[in-house]
């Protein structure tokens, strides 16, 4: 029983003690950094944000911006997330269609995601311009996990599977899908990861009625230092989340045949 | 043991040749294989073995002749390597390839069979990784051998095994073959294992490649073994054809 404890207590403090050992840091460093420059308009101490945000989730507004983001980053990331698998997977098995997908996918990539932002604010209702633009951002990053993941799928399989003639159906679902799912779950990471960033900044320039980049744009304007740092404390609490969930699921989505 | 074969009679190749780009490969091969009989062939490395057995497979064309008896229903293949899915256990990689290939109500069965004939049993829901590279090859020996068709090209799939087991192997895979005969191609470059598996054993040149000589195995199998004194015979004269023809290569190199 002892011993059982131990180990749990001793797998706690690993889980904890290196998060918590550098952000004591960060907010040691925060703090003498504030102390210094000594102006709360410049750089506010991580206590008076800290005490800004436990105001502001006490509100229902807070709670209306948070799911009015949210909801925007789940729809974008998934719809982005769908979208760049299926058309990975017809390029990746498909070289004609590869052939011309592939200037679009590179031009998409390349161009600055302010270039989206900007159109979209031409294109589109505030409301639609922060998933637009996801869409644009995500969309080639997945795409492009596909493919190299196609790219790796081992040709002598492959051709095992030609001389029996396995029906594509199953090629696809039996050998393509497993063989290219560290791949999938490396552009959902990375997809999910950069969703927030692209999200706010469009958020901030399209400024919905609803949103968290439009708080921080409001905060920026009444020069309110400490609550775009709450606001950003959010955003980065908010993408730690998704990191953590993803990284349970795919732990517990363990491979069988890498069990060892 | 299997439902669904249908024999297709003999195998003729007729005067293939393969060119890839200025580099003839094979320059004109004629032979003909006689159904449900195994036809091993040998040859010096890199001669165009693989790239006969491929366009056998109807991977690759020839770029003149014709390759008539194959089956419709395609063929068989036991690679060097076992090939399986990592990811799928030892009975979904049989069902990977076979699922569409033998009846729904026959598919478990056969394969169970197969499974046990092979010493597998125990081992059906187990991962390839969790299996020996023997066991691995076993399974591709069941999924090359159930599957419906009355031709097998087998591509050296005995070396990467040590001699102990590949000489098991051949006994397990010959006693298989057994219950249901069907023609069997094997590329192979051990001639100990030609002679034990095959009724017939052509020999390959050099590039570009034409068949060099034919030996023909007329003892049975089942009193085959590798201290049989005319197999012995055999076996020197094949190493002597062997050893010219690489002679050669080295001249021409």
């Amino acid at each position: 029983m002892r011993t059982s404890t131990n180990k749990l207590a001793r797998k706690v403090q690993l889980m904890i003690s290196g998060p918590c050992e550098s952000w004591l840091l960060v907010f040691f460093l925060w703090k003498l950094a504030a102390l210094r420059i000594g102006k709360e308009l410049i750089l506010p101490a991580p206590e008076r944000v800290f005490a800004v945000l436990l105001n502001l989730v006490q509100t229902p507004e807070f709670w209306r911006h948070f799911f009015a983001t949210l909801r925007r980053g789940i729809v974008g990331f998934l719809f982005s997330y769908f979208a760049g698998v299926t058309f990975g997977l017809c390029a990746g098995l498909n070289s004609y269609f590869n052939q011309i997908f592939r200037p679009v996918l590179v031009t998409m990539r390349s161009t600055p995601s302010m270039s989206f932002i900007l159109l979209a604010l031409i294109w589109f209702k505030s409301d639609a311009v922060a998933i637009f633009v996801t869409f644009f951002v995500v969309f080639p990053l997945v795409t492009q996990n596909v493919l190299e993941g196609i790219n790796q799928v081992d040709p002598a399989l492959l051709e095992m599977a030609e001389i029996f003639r396995v029906k594509p159906g199953r090629i696809l679902w039996k050998l393509y899908l497993p063989a290219i799912l560290p791949f999938l779950v490396a552009g959902a990471a990375a997809g999910l990861g950069i969703t927030w960033k692209v999200m706010i900044a469009a958020e901030v320039m399209a400024v919905p009625r609803w949103g968290i980049g439009t708080r921080m744009d409001t905060a920026r304007i009444f020069l309110n230092t400490s609550e775009v740092f709450a606001w950003t404390a959010v955003v980065v609490s908010l993408g730690y989340l998704f990191d953590r969930a993803l990284a349970y699921i795919t732990k517990n989505l363990t491979l069988p045949w890498r069990k060892p | 043991m299997q439902d669904g074969i249908v024999q297709n009679g003999d195998i003729k190749v007729d005067r293939i040749t393969k060119n890839y780009g200025p580099l003839r490969v094979l320059s004109g091969i004629t032979m003909t294989i006689p159904s449900q009989k195994i036809v091993a062939i040998l040859g010096p490395s890199a001669c165009g073995k693989t790239t006969f057995l491929s366009i056998l497979a109807g991977l690759v064309q020839p770029d003149t002749g014709t390759v008539t008896g194959l089956s419709a229903q395609g063929v068989g293949f036991l690679f060097q390597e076992p090939r399986l899915l990592d990811w799928l256990t030892v009975y979904d990689n049989l069902t990977f390839v076979l699922a569409d290939k033998l009846p729904k109500a026959s598919l478990r069965p056969a394969i169970e069979e197969y499974l046990k004939s092979m010493d597998l049993s125990a081992y059906r829901d187990y991962y390839p990784q969790k299996l020996s590279g023997g066991q691995r090859q076993r399974v591709a020996i069941a999924r090359a051998l159930l599957y419906p068709s009355p031709v097998l090209l087998m591509d050296e799939p005995f070396k990467s095994l040590d001699l102990g087991l590949k000489f098991q192997l051949i006994r397990d895979f010959l006693e298989l073959w057994a219950k249901q005969p069907r023609t069997v191609i094997c590329v192979t470059h051990d001639v100990k294992e030609a002679l034990l598996l095959a009724d017939e054993i052509y020999f390959f040149s050099q590039k570009p490649t034409v068949i060099k000589e034919r030996f023909i195995i007329r003892k049975p199998r089942a009193e085959r073994s590798l201290d049989d004194p005319d197999l012995l015979e055999t076996e020197k004269e094949m190493i002597k054809v062997l050893i010219e023809e690489n002679n050669r290569s080295s001249r021409l190199l």
